[in-house]
């Protein structure tokens, strides 16, 4: 189903609080970084144009408090997603246990038609940290991707301060919400599993 | 001082009635029983302080007597509480404030018409409402448009310093403070001829200092004393006026603040050790950090959600993040005190801009005074912070009923747009529009909000929505859901934006109170079915 309107997609970040959702989407839509972000109260709204395979595309991003409690609100902000980010710090193994708490509460709230093959995208955010030690291996990160759904989450392992990544992770987000909506195309096949990461690491599987 | 065991259950007898008076006005909720810390409780809520290991901090330790309890309303002898804060917090925002009472039309207004500057004489007058516009006729229009124009310069720098990081902030507050100096010699020649800009600032503190705070209970609702409060509390007497207003019905007395804060400091101190503990269990292969994630788990994340957030609550102001600061700290004492005031409750984000803006105005245990009795006393923040569900739904069904009466074709046009009042309300609720608005525009809204309670909250709200309507009217959903969440404040002038929050008609508190318990009924029935 092709359309000269562009393609609006909803798409929705989430993770525990002070994993780097605002600094990750501050970097996507304005190309900026700061030490000073706020916390997040609620929700926050962002949009970019973006070009994918020559078609516009209008992404809407919900930008959404991390803590814990605020889950429970989620349902106005989570309905209607077209794709869901879910984001994690490299240095807080927490952080990524909470994963699935957050993918749970998504797919009760939001209530899509396909929980199962629903495009999420996982983003291990702070790759540049160097003086903490890294609390989640790649590979770790990599099985939990792998065993969600029937499609395998594309997992980004992401820096905001140092623009790692970040754009060719909201690209894949943006490319899985428009996958959803053309019905004719297949699911993701197993063996697509993206692991992009710039930095070399000697725990990195791929 | 002795305090018996029969003392010390009166202020959790207390914080129960809060509770029930909380719940009072929708008794048709079905609540869940409210868990207030008790001394049955102790032991078991804070393992990691549990009596045993930290024997002095026994309940009945608390002093809460009501001979040891300050309350505000007799408070206000000495000099020193809140005027010291007000000014050693610097000045930006002392200094906007004060910009902006001298910006208000209706002190030129006064002072060349005699008629309202008798009004003025007469404190018991109504003052009205401000005027839209000044007389063309005034001599003083052509000085106060000037004057108004550098305000916006002002506040433009102002802006400059929240966009700008750390590094450029000092030289951009330096340069603001050369605009303001400047700004302030110009007004001040404006009304040499009568009364010098410290005289009249004074003036009007002192009619807050020797005749509203000490005759609070009788002034509140007088025309005068609302009127004032609509144009801005002077900076340097607000902090005792929020305290007066808000009051301590709760009588949380600095003896329980310091023990409160001892036990939060070795709850910290458990959190630190602990989270040493499973960060290396986590390290090792097959690790085991389990037992001790477990011990921890409750206390932990509330400290650790504190500590994550107090540099992000008011970056921009860079006194208050200063090393060697005193404000991060007594707002980490703040929030960390009420984490074991109560429990159930805990930390909830949007907290810590509220405690920080007390702070900015009153010493700590002040401002944690005013923070548990603003939160635990008759307030819509319990269950907010909570994120209590019904009771949330049915604030913002509220709020859309309201919006529905006061402007029709706003809410039409929200709801054709699919703009759900979500979007924007949980953020202004929480942070009482510290996220939203600039400093110098929360602070009025606040003072607002400690005349009138939660009301206020939800009058603000129709205030800015009708300030903007014009705007948003020619509006699609992407644009709207922008401008909503970040609100563009540089065109939001404090006097009109007080101006429109006045305006707002359909908000009394007992309308509120009895939209309120009709979305009560309407869910229990609809839960029935």
């Amino acid at each position: 189903m092709r359309t000269s309107r562009p393609r609006i997609l909803k798409i929705v970040i989430l993770g525990e609080s002070g994993v780097g959702k605002t600094s990750l989407m501050d970097r996507y839509v304005c190309n900026e970084f700061s030490q000073q972000y706020k916390a997040t109260i609620g929700a926050d709204f962002y949009t970019k144009d973006v070009i994918i395979d020559d078609k516009p595309v209008g992404l809407q991003i919900w930008d959404t408090a991390g803590q814990e409690r605020y889950q429970s609100l989620g349902s106005a902000f989570y309905r209607g997603a077209d794709a869901c980010v879910l984001v994690y710090d490299m240095t807080d193994a927490r952080s990524f246990d909470a994963l699935d708490s957050w993918r749970d509460e998504f797919l009760i709230s939001a209530a899509p038609r396909d929980p199962d093959s629903f495009p999420f995208v996982v983003m291990g955010n702070k790759v540049d940290v160097i003086d903490r030690a890294r609390a989640v291996p790649t590979k770790k990160a990599q099985d939990w991707c792998y065993s969600k759904g029937t499609n395998v989450i594309p997992l980004f392992e992401t820096s905001a301060m140092d623009d790692i990544n970040v754009e060719a992770a909201f690209d894949a987000v943006a490319r899985s919400g428009l996958r959803r909506g053309e019905q004719d195309e297949d699911f993701i096949p197993r063996d697509t599993v993206e692991i992009n990461r710039k930095p070399v690491d000697e725990q990195c599987a791929c | 001082m002795d305090v018996t065991y029969g003392e010390t259950q009166r202020i959790w007898e207390l914080s129960d009635s809060t509770d029930s008076d909380l719940d009072n006005p929708h008794p048709l909720v079905p609540e869940a029983s409210v868990r207030t810390l008790s001394p049955q409780d102790e032991p078991s809520q804070s393992p990691g302080t549990s009596a045993a290991s930290h024997p002095g901090l026994s309940l009945d330790a608390l002093s809460i007597g009501t001979s040891s309890a300050q309350t505000p309303d007799s408070a206000p002898e000495s000099e020193t509480d809140s005027a010291s804060c007000g000014s050693s917090s610097g000045g930006i925002f002392a200094t906007f404030t004060r910009e902006e009472d001298e910006c208000d039309h209706q002190q030129y207004h006064e002072e060349d018409c005699p008629e309202n500057a008798r009004r003025q004489t007469h404190p018991s007058a109504s003052c009205g409402d401000l005027p839209s516009s000044d007389s063309a006729s005034s001599p003083r229009t052509r000085n106060s448009s000037s004057s108004q124009a550098m305000l916006k310069s002002l506040r433009n720098s102002w802006k400059k310093v929240k966009k700008t990081g750390v590094k450029s902030t000092t030289s951009a507050t330096k340069s603001l403070s050369t605009l303001s100096s400047t700004y302030f010699n110009a007004t001040r020649s404006d009304a040499a001829t009568r009364e010098t800009w410290e005289e009249r600032h004074s003036r009007m503190g002192d009619e807050w200092l020797t005749s509203i705070i000490p005759n609070w209970s009788k002034k509140k609702k007088t025309a005068r004393v609302r009127t004032l409060v609509f144009r801005g509390i002077p900076a340097n007497v607000r902090g005792r006026a929020w305290q007066c207003a808000i009051g301590n019905p709760l009588n949380v007395s600095e003896q329980l603040f310091e023990v409160l804060k001892e036990r939060a400091y070795s709850g910290r101190m458990e959190y630190i050790r602990g989270r040493e503990t499973v960060a290396m269990a986590d390290g090792d292969v097959g690790g085991d950090g389990g037992k001790a994630e477990t011990l921890l788990e409750s206390e932990r994340s509330a400290h650790k959600a504190i500590m994550l957030d107090l540099p992000r609550t008011f970056p921009e102001l860079t006194f208050f993040h200063a090393e060697g600061s005193h404000y991060e700290y007594a707002l980490r004492d703040v929030l960390e005190a009420f984490l074991y005031l109560k429990p159930d409750v805990g930390y909830s984000q949007g907290m810590s801009f509220l405690a920080a803006v007390l702070l900015l105005y009153m010493d700590p245990y002040e401002a944690f005074c005013s923070f548990a009795n603003m939160l635990l006393h008759k307030s819509c923040f319990l269950h907010f912070f909570r994120i209590k569900m019904p009771e949330v739904r049915f604030y913002l069904t509220v709020h859309d009923r309201l919006l529905s009466e006061e402007m029709p074709a706003l809410h039409a046009h929200f709801k054709q747009h699919g703009i759900d009042s979500d979007l924007y309300m949980i953020n202004w609720v929480m942070s009482l529009y510290c996220r939203a608005l600039p400093l110098d525009l929360v602070t009025r809204i606040w003072d607002v909000y400690v005349l009138d309670g939660d009301v206020a909250i939800f009058r603000a709200a129709l205030g800015i929505l009708r300030f903007f309507m014009p705007r948003l009217m020619k509006m699609k959903f992407e644009d709207m859901a922008y401008f909503l969440s970040h609100i563009p404040a540089e065109d939001l002038p404090a006097d009109e934006l007080l101006q429109s929050v006045r305006a707002v008609r359909v908000v009394t508190k007992k309308r509120f109170r009895d939209l309120f318990k009709e979305c009560g009924s309407v869910y229990n029935k609809a839960s029935e079915k």
